[in-house]
């Protein structure tokens, strides 16, 4: 008899990549025979359906949103006084008070079993709620750097001190936390949502594309750049940035000054559908864990530009091999990179075999055999 | 179910009260599957009782008594090991824990590579408040696997038994159990299991939690004592003839490297600390035992570890401690040094000894030459100063007495000025709280004897400091003494200072709206560390110009004083917050704290040439939160930057993102006038490099490898880097906040790799050796460069190749200094502006002009 598994992230409905995550990894349990609940603290309009008929359930613990925090404050004490800023406090004391009653029925609502939570909010909510007798796996899907870099590494610290198994992405990310004082580490790649059966080809003239969201930390302003200094002297290509977010308008005043064609598109629901048009996929973040935009697009055997701003780029391909790694924040290194695939269409097709080849190991089986390798450890 | 994989075994006597705490930590083991065996030494507490409750609940719990007490520890942990029952034995004491995954973590590592010992990591910690620090962490950097002890003899150092899983078949195949009736029998144990293993490891996890209390009443750790060291002795009698069985020559190196340097070196430490006859005591315990072993390995150990030993066997305790105080005190020299033919030896008195057991003579013995101890520049020096009698933080205790009054100084280079008295400086990190000038009295032999009238009161946090001349030349050494009123300041006293200072500083800020502003600067450097750098030849140049502009500098309680004509404040305070609210200018280097609100002009001083990305050119800025967040708080209150050059202007505005007021005036540091060699104490006969690396958490340079190369022909300035006292007389460290400009302008070698003090040294014609080894990470990974160091060539990527351009550039400096001039001034032209002297002029006009 398998044991229950109950899944949980900030939110459920939302399109985007940990949402995506969870809901491959969901279903690849059932089908491994596992009973799934999945639950997301917080509901999200529009709701996005990312699997047809589930075999899981899916529960949101919120029935209202999450106020957004108050504007930053010179004055510490105006956390104390201020009456809007009370009244926010209190709004979220009832909706994290809610979120553990409905956590603690779900719970209920079956055999004890194992509680995965796939964000650090998910499980903060998990700690408000008694959970006797339930291992809890934590997961976090940033790299070290990242964490370290904001207010995750003290935090995931801090909620993740007590839980039985910790999973990050690379091995490199888990050896970090464990040296910042987690004890229990494993490494866990995130699965392809399916293997793509027919590659793309990169091999006719065409299309550039960078599919995530318009925020700074993606460096979506190097590439617009880098696209400035090559564009001009190739006229047949474009560059399709698909996605939203907040830096969308200065995107757009920055793309309109640069000599070439720069198409912006909505975000899709079909990743792969949208990468399979492209020649190159680039991805200048400047700090990822391990991007799934990236794995995908290796798995269509398209070549690909990335930024070396994680471990999980640098586990996902080899510089040369498999894609083009270059500096982070580097218009310059980005735009000789584009370049060269594009002035050279056999080395793209080179690399997108290479890639789609190395990339096999994080299609859904043997990733959900590391899975059910972990959870018997867990029980062990 | 089959049975436990692992069988920990929990020792105990007379500790009813701290033991449930040990078994809960196994309870909640996150490996389920274990078995819990409580040995109990014939306590008279009610042990038995406490844990008949727990077995109610755990049926895991098993309970095995001893029918009289063992005293020890082995005893129980026999019994433990006769009964135990699964594959897998681990132990643990009652008034520790274990960390919730060691069973797992320990039992997957021996199951993976199929080893008999795994070794985790254990975690010293002060039982109240949960600190400290882990035991050996070299050997727990990561994972690692060996075939046996000889391929891993480093594990030797950690030879506890609590933080090891242990194979149990290997333990009854050769009936290895605990020596009974002394203590550290862990060691033998311990040692015994892993030399015996076919395949060890050892993990990175911490899985014990080793609690030492502050004033250690554990039976082991009296070192003191004799039974203890009585123990240790015959424990290591043990091992030898364990190890003389095993013929594994590696293993047995190491251990007797591991006695010198570890076990005999706690007893030597202690013997500075106790009384006279426990220390006579301790050397007649330990005596036998070290004069029988074979101390070619005192070759290996620190020199003056080698001379501390020396002096053990003759049996010269006074010699003891002095050899000790170097160790202990930041290479506090306290003896004098004879030199001849080339060598120098360690005092005088036991140099005619006859040559011992061994046939190495007392020179070999006492030879410190690699110390070169007479070769450290005079104020480099540290010198031993005793001050007998207290120094209480409670009056003067010194003035009641003639004893609190005096002091002694050893004199070991033979150089101290008798016609010039030493000073007595109470300091506060590099700020002098109070002087006292003291006389000298009497000499005996290397030792100067002084006295002062009245010994001042020392507050806390604050330190005694003794500043004596030789020649032209000050040396000001702390006295490193258990001074009472150095106690530190408590937590709660602590906090309550920094609650006051907030608040004061928001009243003051409060009021500060309502004052009018007045004809006031408010000057901050390198965040309050010191009055340095820019900003101070800024306010310099400001003070010419403009001498009825009062300046205010903030400075942490440690910083050096401001110079005369400022006045000082301390940071985050009523008297800052006040300053800041009346200040018509602020100008710092970017590090005002945001919390200080500045009504004022707020000023923005660049660091120089511009090389590694700053603000929001740094990805590592553009991805944290917390940065972005600060950065738009420091950038959103500024009026005006002060850049260097036309090219420090435009990344000025892309890396603030600040549209208003940028300004080129150059690199103002640069207007002081380059100090002579003299002034800074640097020897004139040696090659003077300075290395000046950005700053980082981690700085790559083998500091050992560079004394062996080049300590003979070079004197190195490094910047940031720790310089332990055996490398004083070929390094001396700087600080950051230190003027490192003026260094630069005597040297004759700039060694750096992105920083901006590249330029100061090409504005003052110093040729720059750059080293990045750590490019591929802090530049492509992390920050990222500005164009402009390509002039120089390629960087050398590591220290050997840093090495050989060093060589190379010392072969002939002065064709060195004009090959790369070209290279130089078209830095200098595009990245630090005009180089005229006038820089602080520009910026202090460029100032006064913004009301």
């Amino acid at each position: 008899m398998k044991p229950r598994i109950v899944v949980m992230a900030n939110n459920i409905d939302e399109v985007g990549g940990a949402q995506r995550v969870v809901h491959v990894v969901a279903e690849g349990l059932v089908q491994r025979g596992y009973p799934v609940d999945l639950v997301g603290v917080t509901p999200f309009e529009p709701r996005h359906t990312f699997i047809d008929n589930p075999g899981f359930r899916r529960f949101t613990l919120m029935d209202r949103a999450w106020p957004p925090p108050p504007p930053p404050s010179d004055f510490r004490l105006a956390r104390y006084l201020l009456p809007s800023v009370r009244r926010r406090q209190a709004q979220r004391r009832s909706l994290t008070d809610e979120a553990a009653a409905a956590l603690t029925r779900i719970l209920a609502d079956g055999p004890p079993g194992i509680i995965v939570t796939a964000q650090l909010w998910a499980m903060e909510t998990v700690a408000r709620t008694p959970h006797q007798g339930w291992p809890v796996i934590g997961q976090y899907h940033s790299s070290f750097e990242a964490a370290a870099g904001g207010r995750d590494l003290a935090r995931s610290i801090e909620l993740y001190r007590d839980v039985d198994l910790v999973t990050l992405l690379t091995p490199t990310d888990a050896h970090s936390f464990q040296r910042a004082g987690l004890q229990s580490t494993r490494w866990l790649p995130n699965p392809l949502a399916f293997w793509p059966h027919t590659p793309a080809d990169p091999s006719r003239d065409g299309v550039v594309t960078y599919l995530g969201r318009f925020s700074p930390e993606k460096g979506t302003r190097f590439l617009i750049q880098a696209w400035g200094e090559i564009a001009a002297a190739h006229p047949g290509w474009r560059l399709r940035l698909i996605g939203s977010g907040p830096d969308e308008a200065a995107l757009r005043r920055q793309a309109a000054d640069v000599d070439g064609v720069i198409e912006f598109c909505p975000p899709v629901t079909d990743a792969m559908g949208a990468l399979r048009e492209s020649s190159i996929v680039a991805l200048p973040s400047l700090t990822e864990g391990l991007p799934l935009v990236m794995a995908e697009a290796m798995a269509l055997g398209l070549p690909v530009v990335a930024t070396d701003c994680s471990a999980g780029v640098r586990m996902l391909a080899q510089d040369g091999h498999t894609a083009s790694i270059v500096a982070r924040g580097d218009a310059g290194a980005l735009a000789g990179a584009l370049r060269h695939l594009i002035e050279n269409g056999a080395e793209r097709v080179r690399l997108g075999v290479a890639a789609r080849e190395s990339i096999a190991a994080y299609r859904i089986e043997p990733v959900m055999d590391l899975w059910e390798e972990m959870i018997a450890d867990v029980l062990r | 179910m089959t049975g436990p994989d692992v069988s920990v075994i929990v020792i105990s006597y007379n500790d009813a009260r701290r033991l449930p705490a040990a078994i809960a930590s196994v309870q909640r083991q996150t490996l389920r599957n274990v078995e819990i065996i409580v040995v109990d030494d014939a306590s008279s507490d009610n042990t038995a009782d406490v844990v008949a409750r727990l077995q109610a609940t755990d049926p895991r719990i098993r309970y095995e008594r001893l029918a009289t007490n063992s005293g020890g520890c082995s005893a129980p942990r026999n019994r433990g090991i006769d009964v135990a029952t699964a594959p897998w034995v681990m132990f643990c004491d009652s008034d520790d824990e274990y960390e919730r995954h060691a069973c797992k973590n320990l039992l997957q590592a021996a199951e993976r590579v199929d080893a008999d010992v795994v070794c985790g990591a254990a975690y010293r910690q002060n039982p109240r408040s949960r600190t400290g620090r882990r035991w050996h962490p070299e050997l727990h950097e990561e994972f690692r696997a060996a075939s046996g002890l000889a391929d891993f003899p480093e594990l030797l150092y950690d030879t506890i038994s609590v933080n090891k899983i242990y194979r149990t078949s290997l333990i009854q195949q050769h009936s290895l159990r605990f020596p009974e009736g002394i203590l550290y029998e862990d060691q033998l144990f311990t040692l015994q299991a892993m030399a015996l293993s076919r395949r060890i490891a050892t993990i990175p996890e911490t899985v014990y939690l080793w609690n030492v209390a502050p004033i250690d009443a554990s039976i082991t750790r009296r070192r003191s004592e004799f039974r203890n060291v009585e123990s240790r002795v015959e424990v290591n009698r043990l091992i030898d003839a364990f190890l003389a069985t095993l013929d594994q020559p590696r293993v047995t190196s190491v251990k007797e490297l591991k006695f010198l340097d570890h076990d005999l070196r706690l007893y030597l430490t202690s013997m500075c600390d106790v009384d006279d006859d426990t220390a006579s005591g301790l050397m007649e315990r330990l005596q036998p035992y070290v004069g029988s072993c074979d101390l070619s390995a005192a070759w290996q150990v620190a020199p003056m570890l080698r001379v501390a030993i020396y002096h053990l066997l003759v049996g010269d305790l006074a010699g003891v401690r002095a050899a000790m105080r170097f160790l202990t005190q930041h290479g506090a020299v306290a003896e004098s040094i004879v030199a001849g033919q080339g060598r120098q030896w360690w005092g005088s008195s036991h140099l005619e000894d006859g040559p011992d057991r061994g046939g190495r003579t007392a020179r070999e013995w006492l030879d410190v030459t690699d110390l070169h101890l007479l070769q450290i520049p005079m104020t480099q020096r540290s010198y031993a100063h005793s001050v007998r009698g207290s120094t209480g933080s409670q009056g003067s205790t010194g003035s009641q007495g003639s004893t609190g009054s005096q002091g002694s100084t050893v004199n070991y280079a033979g150089d101290l000025d008798p016609s010039t008295a030493p000073i007595l400086q109470v300091r506060c990190g590099a700020r002098i709280v109070r002087s006292v000038p003291a006389q000298w009295t009497s000499t005996s032999g290397s030792t100067w004897h002084w006295k002062v009238s009245r010994m001042p009161r020392v507050g806390t946090q604050e330190h005694v400091a003794i500043g004596v001349r030789a020649g032209d030349r000050t040396n000001i050494s702390p006295v490193i003494v258990p001074v009472r009123g150095q106690a530190q300041a408590t937590r709660v006293r602590k906090a309550m200072r920094i609650v006051w200072a907030e608040i004061s500083a928001l009243l003051a800020m409060a009021l500060g709206t309502f004052v009018p502003r007045s004809n006031v600067i408010l000057l901050e450097s390198h965040a309050g560390a010191a009055c340095a750098g820019n900003v101070r030849a800024i306010g310099e140049a400001l003070h010419r110009a403009h001498p009825s502009v009062a300046q205010v500098w903030a400075c942490s309680a440690t910083a050096g004083d401001p110079p005369s004509y400022a006045r000082r404040v301390t940071r985050v305070s009523w008297a800052h917050a006040w300053a800041a609210s009346r200040a018509r200018w602020s100008i710092d280097d970017g590090t005002m704290p945001l919390d200080i609100r500045v009504r004022g002009v707020a000023t923005l001083v660049s660091e120089g040439a511009p090389v590694r990305h700053r603000g929001l050119d740094d990805p590592s800025v553009l991805t944290s939160p917390s940065a972005m967040q600060q950065l738009r708080r420091r950038v959103g209150r500024l009026r005006m930057i002060l850049a260097a050059s036309q090219r420090d202007v435009e990344v000025s505005r892309s890396a603030w993102g600040f549209t208003d007021d940028v300004t080129a005036v150059g690199v103002a540091r640069l207007d002081m006038a380059a100090p002579t060699r003299a002034e800074l104490d640097l020897p004139d006969n040696r090659v003077v490099v300075t290395y000046v690396p950005e700053p980082r958490a981690r700085i790559p340079f083998d500091l050992h490898a560079w004394v062996e190369a080049f300590g003979d022909s070079t004197y190195l300035v490094a910047v940031g880097l720790e310089v332990p006292p055996d490398a004083a007389w070929a390094v001396r460290a700087l600080a950051w906040h230190d003027e490192i400009s003026g260094y630069i302008a005597t040297s004759d070698l700039v060694i750096s790799d992105y920083s901006s003090y590249i330029g100061d040294a090409c504005a003052r014609g110093v040729p720059v050796v750059l080293y990045q080894p750590d490019r591929a990470v802090f530049v492509d990974r992390l920050h990222g460069l500005y164009s402009g160091l390509e002039v120089f060539g390629p960087a050398a990527s590591n220290q050997a190749e840093l090495h050989s351009r060093v060589t190379k550039a010392c072969a002939d400096l002065v064709d060195e200094r004009t090959r790369q001039q070209p290279a130089r001034e078209a830095f200098v032209r595009d990245m630090v502006g005009p180089v005229d002297g006038l820089a602080g002029a520009r910026a202090a006009a460029a100032l006064v002009r913004l009301r």
